[in-house]
């Protein structure tokens, strides 16, 4: 089973990101809802993929998304941001993050940004063995 | 509170943001009322979201009003075990609105007008009286399949 590390420092996002990726990829998900506890949390259980939001309260995304990548280069970090913000995202794709999520997400583009960087989807249109369906 | 060319341009700007992202995060339609000026709210809700604007040229505040019927339906819609308990429902509920806000804030930057937004804070009451920084505000009612939403947005230019 494949394993996630949702940061958010809102509930609401936590639970709804943990209900899809638990129910749409059978993932296990452990939340941080703080840059420093993300970093923490990932040293400590070697998630197979991260989403981490941009804004946070306690704690930059950026800069925890900078940290996990100086601590593991092959990191799979989804960054999830509002529209707008396309200046951090560009910085972000740069640290070496793996995609990006706009908020309001539908669960579609969840499943499929995640699972893609899990390596259990595909783009749309195409199947696992590089077929268009 | 004079009613501005600029004002009424605001106005017309963070409505279309709120259908659209409500409308996208609910997965439905929304329909709006007509606007109305009005100095105090004093009708059926009893949940507020209250969320501050600031700018280089405007500032202000915008209330979200609805039943608590109508925020549990909302926060129930996206997480049940958050609308379970009161104090989660309210949780959430500041965290939709916080969306829809910052949606309509980046609305609004593409069309030239700067403004930031403070955290949303929820309150309750029964019944629930609401005085907007002895200004006038715009009111507007959306309604959706989850219950209708009164929008009163008390802005000025500074």
């Amino acid at each position: 089973m494949k394993k996630v590390l949702v940061v958010d420092d809102a509930r609401l996002m936590r639970n709804i990101l943990r209900r899809i990726l638990e129910e749409d990829l059978e993932c296990s998900v452990i939340e941080a809802c703080g840059g420093e506890e993300a970093v923490e949390l990932f040293k400590r259980h070697s998630p197979d993929a991260v989403t981490m939001d941009v804004t946070m309260e306690n704690g930059n995304g950026i800069e925890a998304a900078r940290a996990i990548l100086a601590y593991d280069r092959e990191a799979s970090i989804v960054m999830v941001t509002s529209t707008g913000q396309e200046r951090m995202v560009a910085e972000a794709v740069r640290c070496g993050v793996k995609d990006f999520i706009l908020k309001p997400f539908t669960r579609e583009r969840i499943r499929n940004a995640v699972g893609r960087v899990l390596g259990i989807g595909a783009p749309v249109g195409w199947t696992m063995a590089g077929e268009y369906r | 509170m004079e009613l501005t060319h600029i004002d009424a341009r605001f106005i017309t700007l963070f409505l279309e943001s709120y259908q659209e992202v409500f409308g996208r995060v609910f997965d439905c339609d929304v329909c709006r009322g007509t606007v109305s000026v009005m100095s105090s709210q004093n009708g059926h809700s009893t949940v507020a979201v209250l969320t501050g604007v600031i700018g280089n040229c405007h500032t202000g505040m915008v209330v979200f009003r609805m039943k608590e019927e109508t925020a549990r339906r909302m926060v129930g819609y996206l997480d049940p075990t958050m609308a379970a308990f009161r104090e989660s429902m309210f949780e959430g509920l500041g965290e939709v609105f916080n969306i829809v806000s910052g949606n309509a804030v980046q609305h609004l930057a593409k069309n030239k007008i700067d403004l930031s937004i403070t955290t949303p804070s929820v309150v309750a009451g029964n019944p629930l009286a609401l005085h907007l920084l002895n200004q006038s505000a715009y009111s507007v009612s959306m309604l959706s399949p989850l219950g209708e939403v009164g929008i009163d947005i008390a802005i000025k230019r500074l």
